[in-house]
């Protein structure tokens, strides 16, 4: 049985400043050379905000998350599921901004696969709102997905 | 950047990106923080049954977020949404499609709806997802 106790599991808040550097670099990384992103108040691209959390976490102690061990097992793969952004009432990430991120997790189900195994879902959304006007600026929801093999063993139950 | 009235329902549009390298994956990885060996480790990968490293899902999403970029613009996206159905492999060549499904007004924007996806060279397809996007 997924670990259905973890829905509404409250992940706490993350401080990220978004930098010229990271942003820049991302872009390069989706093959975009766009000069938009090399820019002083440069627009995240639209990705980026997936892994603010990283950014954010550097030297301004961790992002709390799914509880990731207890997922593992044998006969589960762990698969980034989906994924969804949505910006808000037409505000948009950029370099210079301060955001401060509220993580929950919003939903955990599971569905019976037709050989008799099954997915377990495990859905996290942040909302990142600018630390200055409290202003929801945009919403990020992670669905991780656990395709679990028939006789795959169950999840570590949370201590 | 696109006007709401230079588009239409089923206008679509393409991008093809060079095959895909390890060289990439690690680029990805460092640019977002995912280090799970899965992406960068060919030792790691096979170990557990894959045949090689693979892409990051983020960074398929990544490249159909750019193509809907380039079109509408950097700050147009309200939102993307995908499913990650099939991995993706070194040496693939991957194309983005963004196709348009609809256009409607809402409090005074034109909005424009749009199906995404991300398919390999044989045509399957390893992203599916929509769009919405603010057509100014």
């Amino acid at each position: 049985m997924a670990l259905t106790e973890l829905k509404g599991r409250q992940l706490g808040a993350q401080k990220v400043v978004i930098e010229r550097g990271p942003v820049r670099v991302f872009a390069q990384a989706l093959l975009d050379n766009d000069p938009v992103y090399s820019s002083d108040a440069a627009p995240a691209p639209p990705t980026f905000p997936f892994v603010m959390p990283y950014w954010g976490s550097m030297g301004q102690g961790g992002a709390a998350g799914l509880p990731i061990e207890n997922l593992r097992g044998k006969g589960r793969a762990i698969l980034h599921g989906e994924q969804e952004f949505v910006f808000h009432d037409g505000r948009w990430p950029h370099v210079g901004d301060v955001l401060v991120g509220d993580g929950v997790i919003s939903d955990v189900y599971e569905k019976e696969k037709s050989d008799g195994g099954k997915l377990e879902f495990y859905v996290t959304e942040t909302t990142w709102k600018s630390e200055s006007t409290g202003d929801p600026v945009v919403t990020t929801k992670f669905t991780l997905a656990i395709n679990c093999k028939p006789g795959a063993a169950e999840p570590t139950p949370l201590s | 950047m696109t006007t709401a009235t230079q588009v239409s329902v089923g206008d679509e549009r393409t991008a093809s990106f060079p095959p895909l390298t390890r060289t990439m994956l690690v680029k990805y990885a460092g640019a977002s923080g995912d280090f799970n060996p899965m992406h960068h480790d060919d030792t790691i990968a096979q170990q557990v049954g894959n045949p090689s490293v693979f892409g990051h899902g983020m960074l398929s999403m990544g490249l159909a977020a750019r193509l809907v970029k380039d079109w509408f613009g950097p700050e147009a996206i309200r939102r993307l949404q995908v499913r990650f159905s099939k991995q993706v492999w070194p040496g693939d060549v991957l194309t983005a499609t963004a196709k348009v499904t609809g256009t409607r007004e809402e409090n005074g924007e034109t909005l424009v709806d749009l199906d995404v996806v991300v398919t390999n060279q044989d045509g399957v397809t390893a992203v599916t997802g929509a769009a919405t996007v603010v057509a100014s």
